[in-house]
């Protein structure tokens, strides 16, 4: 991406007033944009595709908005929105979610590579994203890490969904003029393309994010072709120390060539990024829960059984979490609180007045009258620890701040508690 | 409209469809929205304004504010304002598409709409601008062209945010435009707030109930004069079978003193509603007209933390009817598809012969059915005991509702779910 010449910029896209260019391509432009109307920042990636000059023309436009109205579907924490899409006469842009931190292609230098443990969240994060993707029926084709963008420390958001078809040849351009090093060996050979085209490009980001070298180097594209389609690569472990061998054959099975020993599912190759970051000294270096772990332990609980994956990143990123010592006291009788607890493992015991009222194991949630009753803002019981627990905190304060869908889920999630409960006490009642 | 409109086939991206009018500086299309995929109205605005050299700048940027703010007014009975745009040679608001033209029709003597009608409708407007007044948002273009018929006795305001504009721009036009509607305030051009609605909304139902504007004049300098310091002919000598209640309520909408007039749209709402409910209400009937409906609602504690939007969902989702004595309103071991939230009377919950509970106007029987995750079968019988209305909601409907509805209706079962576990731990530990 050269510097842009500021005598080019144009005053405006369609509605949009530029403020300045981010970036250009061969027939691609990339501009901040003002949205006067809902008051935001915006990106607008406008593109001169050859095939609106020629006479393919009214079908590619049909074909460009469908594919950007569709993408315009995916709500997701980790997948930029798409808010608009415009096809003119000889070009068309696409109005997308701002994001401020750049993309991942800085991080693919073999002096500014990010640590290991950072690097799997990272990619679970966007396997997460397209298994994500894939449920609604849209596969990428076009995975590489300019269009993966940094937001934060280990944040991601995946750009450039959907617009394969549209915008692809253009991109591919951009890389090298004309470089397949991300492209699968069946999207080589132009065979049909399901999820597992992504999962391989998914595994070539990983391969260079881990060792800063593309897995297969060449000095033309006949070369490079020949290797994607024929030659294994060295293991990312050969070039960086400290790379745990599961991590390496995590890469080595997301790069298959054979599609049928390649991971079949997204969330086949989330289930091994999570396993290895737990199994190996990557997670032990520190007391902080990864985020990766945190999605994962929501996941498996019956209490967000019905929360979409955009969800539980809701619950991720508005939660704290913390390791507990047996005998320590989490809630005291008496004390206002406005957060409820889940907890994720180990026990806690219910008390009032010293007499004990319940044990708690995994998956149950306790301190929620903070949240079902707006009188109830004093914790009737205390509750402590009986061993080592892992506990999550949600506070009612922020769980306002997320999505209305999110609170639904929270609130059905409490009603069939409150349910059993009384079910549970008008049986007692009953049989008495 | 003098000379005709300059053929476009697109505004902006939206390709047209049709024209749907024109006015003196402004036409409406319907257009496509290729990227959401819907119908939508253009309205494409030419003001001698926006053209002004050292002021146009200006007004484009207030154009596009006010546009903004309206479009935040999320409401039923308020159009939906989607985008503005406002470029160098073409200005316009893009809104939601309503398929039924405008109160205009409805404004001569030989298409009066029923009086029971004009009523509902006025509510319904009275409602949603009270709404638009509490987010701060004055209208001051009150008039049948700016209410658009979406069917039955629904209506949808529109123009919100042409605020600015309009006004500026209608008086520059003054000559030529009329002030028919204006209250006397704007035609004095003083500050306006909320009652100037509250006039124009008097004129609008004047002459939806009558099919003449209160004041006829040859000229604008007349009407203004009129406006100003005459008061208009009573409704009822021009269409006796207007109610004097009804009657009451317009003159009362269009006094020319603001300390005589409504002072808020809660005022001028309660006392539509009540008009509706002495004049036209009939307990004999089933039918339940929606303004009476929204009352109801509105008294009950079960929807107390309910805003006017979600109550018009509610009372559009739900089906209402009255129970006499004895009726037995859900059977032990049915299935069950829907809940009930009683809106008058008494019922009595039991099970095998056995009483279980008395419940009272604002409780709700039933809720197990939209609660419980496995199918959902009646867990009891429920009688009526004294003669009763039912307002009875379809789990399918909640499930169709918009999220802030539903979440609503979750934070009112919640409480209910809290008060009951509480009363039964209670209950178990005093045994």
């Amino acid at each position: 991406m050269s510097e842009p010449a500021s005598d080019s910029l144009p005053e405006r896209i369609g509605k949009y007033p530029v403020l300045r260019k981010l970036g250009e391509g061969a027939t691609s432009e990339v501009y901040l944009c003002h949205d006067p109307f809902n008051d935001r920042e915006v990106a607008v990636k406008r593109s001169f595709p050859e095939a609106l000059r020629t006479g393919a023309g009214s079908i590619y436009r049909k074909l460009f908005l469908a594919e950007a109205s569709l993408a315009g579907k995916l709500s997701h924490p980790h997948i930029v929105a798409i808010y608009d899409a415009v096809v003119e006469e000889d070009s068309g842009y696409i109005v997308m979610e701002y994001v401020a931190g750049g993309t991942l292609e800085s991080r693919t230098a073999a002096d500014q590579l990010l640590p290991i443990d950072k690097i799997v969240e990272i990619i679970f994060k966007c396997t997460r994203a397209l298994a994500y993707a894939n449920q609604l029926g849209i596969t990428h084709r076009d995975i590489k890490p300019a269009n993966i963008l940094l937001s934060g420390a280990a944040d991601i958001k995946i750009s450039d969904f959907g617009l394969a078809l549209s915008t692809g040849t253009d991109a591919t351009q951009v890389t090298g003029i004309g470089s397949p090093a991300y492209m699968s060996p069946e999207q080589i050979r132009e065979q049909p393309l399901t999820q597992q085209t992504d999962i391989y490009s998914l595994g070539v980001v990983m391969y260079q994010l881990l060792t800063g070298h593309l897995p297969y180097q060449a000095s033309n594209n006949f070369s490079m072709i020949y290797q994607i389609t024929t030659t294994d690569p060295a293991p990312p472990s050969s070039l960086r120390e400290g790379i745990p061998m599961s991590v390496d054959r995590i890469v080595r099975k997301a790069m298959q060539k054979d599609q049928a020993r390649r991971y079949q599912t997204w969330e086949d190759f989330a289930k091994d990024l999570a396993e290895a970051f737990r199994a190996e000294s990557l997670a032990k270096k520190t007391e902080e829960f990864a985020d990766s772990e945190k999605f994962n332990a929501l996941r498996a609980m019956a209490f967000f059984r019905r929360f979409s994956d955009p969800e539980i990143w809701e619950v991720v990123a508005i939660s704290r979490w913390e390791k507990v010592a047996g005998g320590a006291v989490l809630m005291r009788e008496g004390e206002a609180g406005d957060y409820f607890c889940l907890l994720i493992s180990g026990e806690v015991k219910v008390a009032k007045n010293k007499k004990l009222l319940n044990v708690l194991g995994a998956g149950e949630c306790f301190g929620e009258m903070a949240y079902l009753s707006d009188s109830a803002k004093v914790r009737g019981a205390t509750v402590s620890a009986n061993r080592e627990s892992r506990v999550v905190r949600i506070g009612v304060g922020e769980l306002v701040n997320t999505t209305e869908s999110c609170q639904l889920k929270f609130e059905r999630a409490f009603i069939g508690i409150l349910v059993e409960r009384l079910n549970l006490a008008n049986t007692r009642l009953t049989s008495a | 409209m003098s000379e005709t409109p300059p053929s476009r086939d697109r505004v902006g991206k939206y390709p047209v469809i049709k024209l749907l009018g024109s006015g003196a500086s402004s036409e409406v299309f319907l257009c496509n929205d290729p990227f959401n995929g819907r119908d939508v109205a253009v309205k494409v605005v030419s003001t001698e304004l926006f053209e002004d050299p050292s002021q146009g700048k200006l007004f484009k940027k207030l154009f596009v504010n006010e546009a903004s703010l309206a479009g935040k007014l999320q409401h039923p009975h308020i159009v939906q304002i989607y985008d503005a745009v406002a470029e160098e040679r073409l200005n316009y608001i893009v809104m939601e598409y309503v398929d039924g033209g405008t109160l205009e029709r409805f404004c001569t003597p030989d298409h009066l709409l029923p009086i029971e009608q004009v009523v509902e409708m006025t509510f319904k407007c009275s409602r949603a601008l009270e709404f638009a007044h509490r987010k701060g948002i004055t209208h001051r273009d009150i008039k049948p062209a700016n209410i658009l018929h979406a069917g039955g006795s629904d209506v949808k305001v529109t123009d919100f945010g042409a605020a600015l504009i309009a006004t500026a721009e209608t008086t520059q036009i003054a000559a030529i435009g009329s002030p028919a509607y204006m209250s006397p305030q704007q035609v004095k051009e003083h500050p306006l707030d909320h009652r100037t609605d509250i006039y124009s909304m008097g004129v609008v139902m004047y002459h939806l109930l009558t099919g003449r504007l209160p004041f006829q004049a040859s000229n604008n300098f007349s009407l203004i004069y009129q406006i100003t310091n005459l008061d208009p002919p009573p409704p009822v000598s021009i269409r006796p079978e207007i109610p004097a209640r009804v009657e009451s309520i317009v003159m009362r909408a269009m006094a020319r003193e603001h300390d005589d007039r409504y002072p808020d749209w809660g005022a001028f709402s309660l006392d539509l509603a009540e008009a509706f409910r002495s004049v036209y209400y009939d307990p004999e009937q089933t039918g339940f007209a929606d303004t009476n409906k929204f009352e109801t609602l509105r008294t009950l504690s079960f929807f107390e933390n309910f805003t006017d939007a979600e109550l018009w969902e509610v009372a559009n989702m739900s089906s209402w009817r009255s129970a006499s004595a004895g009726e037995v309103l859900m059977k032990e071991g049915e299935p069950g598809t829907s809940f009930c939230i009683l809106a008058a009377g008494e019922v009595k919950v039991t099970k095998k012969g056995k009483l279980l509970n008395l419940l009272r106007k604002g409780e709700a029987f039933g809720e197990m059915a939209y609660l419980a995750k496995s199918a959902p079968v009646r867990v009891a019988d429920v009688t009526v005991m004294g003669d009763a209305k039912i307002i009875s909601v379809p789990t399918a409907n909640l499930e169709q509702a918009s999220a802030s509805c539903r979440h609503k209706f979750d934070r009112a079962f919640m409480e209910i779910l809290v008060e009951r576990l509480t009363m039964a731990n209670i209950r178990l530990s005093g045994v």
